[in-house]
């Protein structure tokens, strides 16, 4: 009886115990403690970008005094991560935010709105410095959480020395004679393939390489909408993006395209691109210091379109920095923030590096100045002509589901039509259960 | 309680606490937690919302769930596994308990299961790839054209068996081994005098003898079974099209990449139902084939 009681007293402690954290009771903060201001600083980061962060710390510290940065690097599920700090009030004073999370991020209620910052502090920052498309992921009823970093708009990266090798006509030129469109990019995918290529790899897991397929269905060049916000309903199934669809099935069926999906784990498409496998992959600048290695020659296009015109859009690849509304120190964090994102912080992080798109105007120059790849104003062209996210998915929390729906059409033949409505029947469920505030 | 009593007790709870400690902070209290975590909904960013048992009712009923598709993975997987392992890792053990060298074979039997399981499921993933693994590869020289093991939705859990059978066998082999060495050897010497061949001491004497050893395989390996998840993570990451998905995969789906930890929480308490009452069930009737030596 009495090895009962204590056993109970123990298991009903935890209970308590496990009642009270959930009831948020129990707060944990760190303070860093010293002459200066220490604020922490969060971001994703291969080594190379690491390295180049380290220096910009080092810049910013040299010219801040005032101020100490504690930096961290987080290889794999940030986002994860993020929201975890988030939610334990332990998040760092500033941190990126890529456009995969950053709805969810903003709804943790915990990101500082930034409207009145801009024009203030020492460090001064303008929103009209930037392109307004930009914004639009990270601003929510009228505020904004986020600066953007940089950004990466999706292109066509492709294996001069393979089209060469086939006899095929270069995409580019195909591009400017205005006869660059599904067909012949199709054509060319093909004849690849047969002599034992890989044609184009369909990457899998987000929204990034499906989205730019969806606006060249489009003469016009117009943005693909996916949401009817008024209504609170999904539009993917939609005739021409089911056109879209069904053309990349073909593509896959007839094995010009490759689904990275249906690829062994570990085998990615940028890889095929490197070892020489693969003629064409969409990719943002983020690949450039990688293809740079390439032994043979490479450029880029945009997309191919349905109707071969060069007015469409593409899908823009970004991350924000943002601040958390806990942050002891919001001036001090804010002036890093305007000087991570202005003209000299972004050139100081994207000059010789090459892994981005300034998300600033005034210094594109960055990117075209580089001669590899020989076409990189189209990464430009990209920023000026493209569109973000569809954010209203991720904020519904249809994210996941849908994108695994998608694979379906992809991998297990389902019927492109039939899925594609069952999934916007899903978000569009979604909408009406999570969208609030519209 | 004597002044003498408390003190030996109190000594005894000291040397306890560093376990006790690491027990009730990393296994009874997150257990705990999953359990009332089952009932709410949470996101990790908002507060978390008593739900009652809507978690569960999603799982089963709305239809939308991955669960039955993640049981039905595991359940396959277990089918793939178990009998293989238990019969290649009983035959083993009745081999190496009657050759040369015994030491040896052991060790090397031994050795996949003191390997890392990253590190094998990574070699395995290219091991079986369907363009440039050796396994293709080989079957290609003798003219046959190898399967798409890791992608192809049909094939891709018993691919993931097979590289799970060759890893464990090892272990079990040698849990087999020691209950065979633990036969009394007067039983073979009994059943010689009475004419007895090979094949009828094995399944009149040996079979018997181990049963308690093979009932003990049974229940670790039934267990590990609806645990499987490195593998999967590493191998094929759920796919293709979630059919690789098992239930611990679904756990960490639904909670970190989702950010549903009461779903994945109502899942963990659903599994945990599955092992035990599967595990309950094995020891009531554990009694009709499972002999102690008395």
């Amino acid at each position: 009886m009495k090895k009962f009681n204590v056993a109970a007293i123990i298991v009903m402690s935890m209970f308590l115990l496990n009642l009270l954290l959930f009831q948020n009771i129990f707060i944990f903060q760190s303070q860093a403690a010293s002459q200066k201001i220490t604020l922490t600083f969060m971001n994703w980061a291969n080594p190379g970008e690491r390295e180049r962060f380290i220096k910009f710390n080092e810049y910013f510290m040299k010219k801040n005094p005032d101020i100490q940065i504690k930096y961290i690097t987080v290889s794999s599920d940030y986002d994860y991560k993020l929201l975890t700090m988030l939610a334990g009030n332990s998040a760092p004073d500033m941190f990126y935010v890529g456009d995969g999370a950053i709805r969810k991020t903003i709804q943790s209620g915990k990101l500082e709105p930034l409207n009145s910052y801009f024009g203030k502090g020492k460090v001064i920052l303008k929103k009209e410095d930037f392109d307004n498309v930009l914004f639009r992921i990270a601003e929510y009823k009228g505020k904004i959480y986020g600066i953007p970093v940089d950004c990466n708009p999706m292109v066509i990266h492709y294996n001069m020395s393979i089209i060469s090798k086939l006899g095929l006509e270069s995409p580019q030129k195909l591009y400017d004679t205005g006869k660059w469109t599904w067909d012949e990019f199709y054509k060319i995918a093909k004849k690849a393939r047969e002599k034992g290529y890989y044609g184009y790899v369909l990457d899998s897991g987000w929204w990034g390489p499906i989205m730019p397929w969806f606006a060249t269905v489009y003469k016009d060049g117009r943005e693909p909408v996916l949401t009817d916000l008024k209504n609170k309903k999904s539009l993917l199934d939609k005739p021409e993006y089911i056109e879209v669809i069904k053309f990349l099935v073909k593509g896959i069926k007839d094995k010009a395209f490759t689904y990275a999906g249906s690829l062994p784990q570990g085998q990615t498409s940028d890889g095929m691109f490197l070892s020489g496998r693969l003629v064409f992959g969409a990719w943002g600048r983020w690949q450039v210091p990688n293809f740079k290695k390439a032994k043979f020659s490479w450029d880029i296009v945009p997309y191919p379109t349905k109707y071969g015109n060069k007015n469409t859009k593409t899908y823009i690849a970004q991350a924000v920095i943002s601040m958390s509304s806990t942050s002891k120190y919001k001036e001090q964090a804010w002036r890093f923030i305007a000087s991570f994102t202005n003209q000299d912080g972004q050139k100081f992080r994207l000059e010789g590096q090459g892994n981005a798109v300034p998300a600033i105007k005034g210094i594109d120059y960055l990117v075209t100045q580089d001669k590899v790849p020989a076409h990189a104003e189209y990464y430009v062209r990209g920023r000026e002509n493209g569109f973000p996210i569809d954010f209203y998915i991720q904020e519904a929390g249809a994210n996941s589901a849908a994108l695994q729906e998608l694979e379906k059409i992809f991998v297990l033949k389902a019927d492109p039509e039939q899925q594609m409505k069952k999934i916007a029947g899903y978000i569009t469920q979604q909408y009406q259960k999570n969208l609030k505030g519209y | 309680m004597s002044k003498k009593e408390l003190k030996e007790n109190l000594w005894g709870f000291g040397f306890i606490a560093p376990q006790l400690i690491g027990f009730l902070a990393f296994s009874l209290f997150p257990t705990v937690a999953a359990i009332i975590l089952s009932c709410f909904e949470w996101d990790l960013v908002s507060k978390p919302k008593w739900v009652g048992i809507s978690n569960f009712k999603y799982i089963f009923f709305s239809g939308e769930s991955d669960f039955p598709l993640a049981l039905k993975n595991t359940v396959l997987y277990i089918l793939y596994t178990i009998p293989a392992q238990l019969f290649l890792a009983l035959v083993f053990a009745v081999i190496l308990n009657n050759v040369g060298l015994k030491m040896l074979y052991r060790a090397i039997f031994f050795l996949p299961t003191i390997t890392n399981s990253v590190a094998i499921s990574l070699v395995w993933t290219w091991l079986l790839n369907g363009d440039f693994g050796i396994i293709n590869t080989l079957l290609k020289s003798l003219g046959i054209e190898g399967p798409q093991w890791l992608t192809d939705p049909n094939l891709v859990m018993l691919s993931i068996a097979l590289m799970s059978i060759w890893w464990g066998v090892g272990y079990y082999t040698t849990i087999f081994l020691a209950g065979l060495q633990s036969i009394p050897n007067v039983y073979y010497e009994a059943a010689t005098i009475d004419g007895a061949n090979a094949v009828q001491k094995f399944f009149k004497i040996t079979l018997p003898m181990v049963s308690p050893t093979t009932f003990f395989v049974l229940i670790m390996s039934l267990i590990n079974g609806f645990q499987v998840f490195d593998q999967i993570y590493i191998m094929t990451n759920g796919g293709p099209a979630k059919a690789s998905m098992s239930l611990v995969f679904l756990i960490y789906q639904y909670g970190f990449k989702d950010f549903k930890m009461g779903w994945a929480a109502a899942v963990s308490m659903v599994m945990f139902a599955i092992i035990l009452t599967i595990t309950l069930v094995q020891f009531k009737f554990s009694n009709r084939w499972v002999y102690y030596e008395r």
